[in-house]
């Protein structure tokens, strides 16, 4: 019994992170049609930008995330500015190529700037204890992982579905060239869910860093990850993502715990077994 | 019967009936043109009749064989081609190998590995029997993509009678041809081999009356009516229903 | 043209054995790469195929070969086609299960089966000796010449391998299903409407490559004479698809071209900065991007025509 527990309460902890960071990879997928092999190194650079702040600044754990996100996003912003914007509409292959020489860089920079050893971000004192829920007690960073996760799901389902820019959003991922005949600034639209998506990625990468452990080589180690959840959740769906994101991370983590010799094999077997039944993702659009 | 028929051919999309009980025939050497209103049912039907989509009822007989459960390709082989109301060519490919592809699907020969493209005499002699055919002889070497549009709907056709069809299915052929273009698209048509079986789907009526012996007229997903030109001409209901907005 | 071409590339080949007789290592290792981008050239190049897995291929011939060299046979020529013919029912069987998925599902997939086949490796490790891989069998000479100490009985190997699993390439892509995958490429749907089974020649022509990339980790097995999961990386697929889309795709020179160029580029860049190089191998990528999207083939292109 407690073993199923902590399988489901760290499977969906580290569901939640992997749906943190790939929520926007799928999201520039399926609205700008950006192959966006870089997309890990969001959370790399908000993972490294948060161990600066905490390690070299001394500041406080929550001041040191939250500057990591913001950079993250500022980054991000430039970046679509100056390259993504150059990418869009071209062949895949093309796109293939140029996000991952932009990987290199970012790996390079980490890389030069801090090295390529980990970079550690220790989890404040507070995260570190358990909190008991009457039942069970629970580590209370997986507590803080499932809030933060089920919080940030929440609002983007209500950003999305409820808000002018959620309107927005879906026009253009419908159909982009109908979205900016109804007077819709498509560039800006993809501006800001390309920032977004940047930012959760950081704050994804901040969270579960003890569990993707943050250093240069992160955006290539963990792009696969990444690239599953977006397949297996539907290119472009965001309650895919997370579904997918959950998924897998439950799976992974039995496997870890139910059969350790055999490693990720389950994973990927599981991986290919959905996209087999449901090729385009659980909740792809058909 | 010899030829392609469609026996009482039903197709559901959830509570829509696409398709209610169409019955068609398309004996040899006939020209049968399909009308309608758009949102009738044309392109459905052609697709149950080509193997794109199948049909929820309802058998499609080639030559008097079931060939319902047949996908797209094996229909091809068995001697239905289509053309497409978008035109698809291979646009990065030369005009000389779009043919060629054709005609090497045709004749079995794209497994052969140790073979050459370009090296076969009959197919190089049938290729360029085609170009001269559709006037395209100097435009062989072009890409396909890049050929003005009447050329590449003219191409369309050529590829599909590279397959050497019996029944040939032509889905909006006069789509998007320019005004210039259409007396020559309408003499390729009209020049069609005499034993071919010939669909065509066609909202200018000008060019369904000139070349149809036999017009179907399809009204969501129905045959309202059926018969030669004259007959449908004549029909009130035809007339009212569709004819009547054009011809006033 | 095309043959003083070939010929002039294959006596440039021949010359490094005089000019940079102490690199012939590293040099042995292009040529397969080249080999492993040449399959994947004919997948991604000529049929469109999206992959990320060519790995699969590369690590069970990788393997095949040195299970073969370490239980059948050391003689390299029988091991080299067990090895290809190991990759290409790899290839096959999996390709069954493949080619029906498209863009992104097909590129997960491709993935997926090289991870599972890694892990394979990594786990049945009275087979295949785990993590640590494969070693400890010597190869027997080739055609009566003795692997040695300096590399040049491996690196006429395989360039000789490599020169004729090019010229098959470039006959198949010259050959009735040459077209036909290209036509498959630029309009699959077109392709049914001319009574393609297009299935089953993506099958036909993921064999086909599969054994070429089989060739080439046979090859790696039988020089190194040591094999280890790292042959499934997802990484060497990446880094094989990165060097085919520098070069350009479609081309089989593209494959040459991209592989030279990229390992050129790490090699020395790592030799001058062994902590900075990736900076150098980014430009290198962006540069192409930006200044000759279509490859640096089409470079070469643009400077013959003129």
């Amino acid at each position: 019994m407690s073993i199923l527990l902590a399988i489901l309460v760290d499977g969906v902890a580290y569901g939640m992170i992997l749906f943190l960071i790939s929520v926007g990879l799928s999201v520039t997928m399926g609205l700008m049609r950006v192959i966006n092999l870089a997309h890990g190194g969001f959370a790399l650079i908000g993972g490294a930008l948060a161990h600066l702040a905490l390690i070299r600044l001394g500041l406080p754990w929550a001041v040191a995330a939250g500057l990591g996100v913001l950079g993250t996003v500022a980054v991000a912003v430039v970046l679509e500015r100056a390259f993504y914007r150059h990418i869009y509409g071209r062949p895949e292959l093309e796109q293939v190529l140029a996000t991952v020489g932009l990987a290199f860089l970012m790996i390079a920079s980490v890389n030069l700037a801090l090295g390529s050893s980990l970079l550690a971000l220790p989890a404040p004192e507070w995260m570190r204890g358990s909190v008991d829920l009457g039942v069970r007690t629970l580590p209370v960073h997986r507590v803080v992982v499932l809030a933060a996760g089920a919080a940030i799901a929440l609002a983007l389902w209500a950003l999305v579905e409820r808000s002018r820019f959620g309107i927005r959003l879906r026009a253009a991922v419908d159909d982009a060239r109908a979205a900016s005949a109804l007077g819709i600034d498509t560039g800006r639209v993809y501006a800001a869910a390309f920032a977004l998506g940047a930012g959760l990625a950081a704050l994804g990468g901040i969270l579960g860093a003890e569990l993707l452990p943050i250093e240069a080589y992160y955006p290539l180690r963990y792009l696969v990850l990444f690239l599953f959840v977006v397949a297996v959740g539907g290119m472009g769906s965001i309650a895919g993502s997370l579904a997918a994101a959950l998924a897998l991370g439950v799976l992974d983590t039995a496997a870890r715990y139910l059969v350790p010799d055999f490693g990720t094999i389950f994973f990927y077997l599981g991986t290919m077994a959905i996209l087999a039944v449901r090729p385009r993702g659980l909740l792809g659009r058909a | 019967m010899t030829g392609l028929e469609a026996q009482g051919i039903v197709k559901r999309y959830g509570g829509l009936t696409v398709a209610d009980r169409v019955d068609l025939a398309l004996p040899p050497g006939r020209r049968v043109a399909l009308i309608g209103p758009n949102g009738a049912g044309k392109t459905t039907l052609a697709d149950i009749l080509t193997g794109i989509t199948a049909p929820s009822a309802g058998r499609v007989l080639l030559d008097g064989a079931d060939i319902t459960a047949l996908d797209e390709a094996r229909r091809v082989r068995a001697g239905i081609a289509k053309t497409f109301q978008i035109t698809a060519l291979f646009p990065g490919l030369s005009l000389r190998d779009n043919l060629r592809l054709a005609l090497i699907e045709r004749r079995r020969e794209s497994w052969r590995p140790f073979a050459r493209v370009g090296e076969n005499p009959e197919v190089e002699a049938e290729a360029a029997a085609l170009l001269a055919d559709f006037d395209l002889t100097g435009a062989a070497d072009r890409r396909t993509g890049d050929l003005p549009y009447g050329a590449q709907r003219l191409a369309d056709i050529a590829l599909a009678l590279a397959l050497r069809p019996r029944v040939l299915i032509l889905d909006e052929p006069s789509a998007g041809v320019p005004a210039g273009e259409r007396a020559r698209l309408l003499d390729v048509l009209a020049a069609l081999p005499s034993d071919l079986a010939v669909l065509i789907i066609e909202h200018d009526m000008d060019l369904v009356f000139r070349l149809a012996e036999r017009i179907v007229v399809l009204v969501e997903g129905a045959v309202l009516a059926e018969g030669p030109p004259e007959a449908i001409a004549a029909d009130a209901r035809v007339r009212e229903l569709y004819l009547g907005a054009r011809h006033g | 043209m095309r043959l003083a071409l070939d010929l002039a590339l294959l006596a440039g080949a021949l010359g490094l054995m005089w000019i940079v007789p102490d690199q012939l290592a590293f040099l042995t290792r292009v040529l397969i790469m080249i080999l492993l981008v040449l399959s994947l050239d004919l997948v991604v190049g000529f049929a469109g195929i999206a992959t990320l897995g060519q790995a699969a291929m590369f690590g069970s011939g990788a393997y095949a070969a040195a299970l073969f060299a370490l239980h059948v046979s050391a003689e390299p020529l029988s091991g080299l086609v067990v090895g290809m013919a190991a990759a290409a029912g790899v290839a096959f069987v999996s390709g069954l299960a493949l080619l029906r998925a498209k863009a992104l599902t097909l590129l997960v997939l491709t993935i997926a089966v090289a991870e599972v086949l890694q892990e394979v490796a990594n786990q049945a490790d009275t087979v295949t000796g785990g993590a640590d891989g494969l070693g400890g069998y010597l190869m027997a000479p080739l055609l009566g010449a003795e692997f040695d100490l300096w590399g040049r009985t491996g690196y006429l190997y395989a360039l000789g391998v490599l020169a004729l699993c090019f010229a098959f390439a470039r006959r198949l892509a010259g050959s009735p299903l040459g077209l036909a995958l290209r036509g498959i490429r630029e309009a699959p749907d077109r392709m049914h409407a001319l009574g393609t089974p297009v299935y089953w020649r993506l099958v036909t022509v993921y064999t086909l490559a599969g054994g070429l990339a089989g060739a080439a980790g046979a090859l790696s097995a039988q020089t190194t004479e040591l094999v280890s999961p790292a042959a499934f990386d997802f990484s060497l697929s990446a880094e094989a698809l990165i060097m085919l889309i520098l070069g350009g795709t479609g081309r089989l020179y593209g494959a040459i071209l991209g592989t030279v160029l990229f390992m050129a580029v790490h090699h020395f860049a790592a030799a001058v900065d062994p902590f900075n190089w990736l900076f150098a191998i980014g430009a290198l990528v962006l540069a192409v991007v930006f200044l000759a999207p279509a490859g640096l083939v089409s470079l070469a292109d643009r400077w013959v025509r003129r």
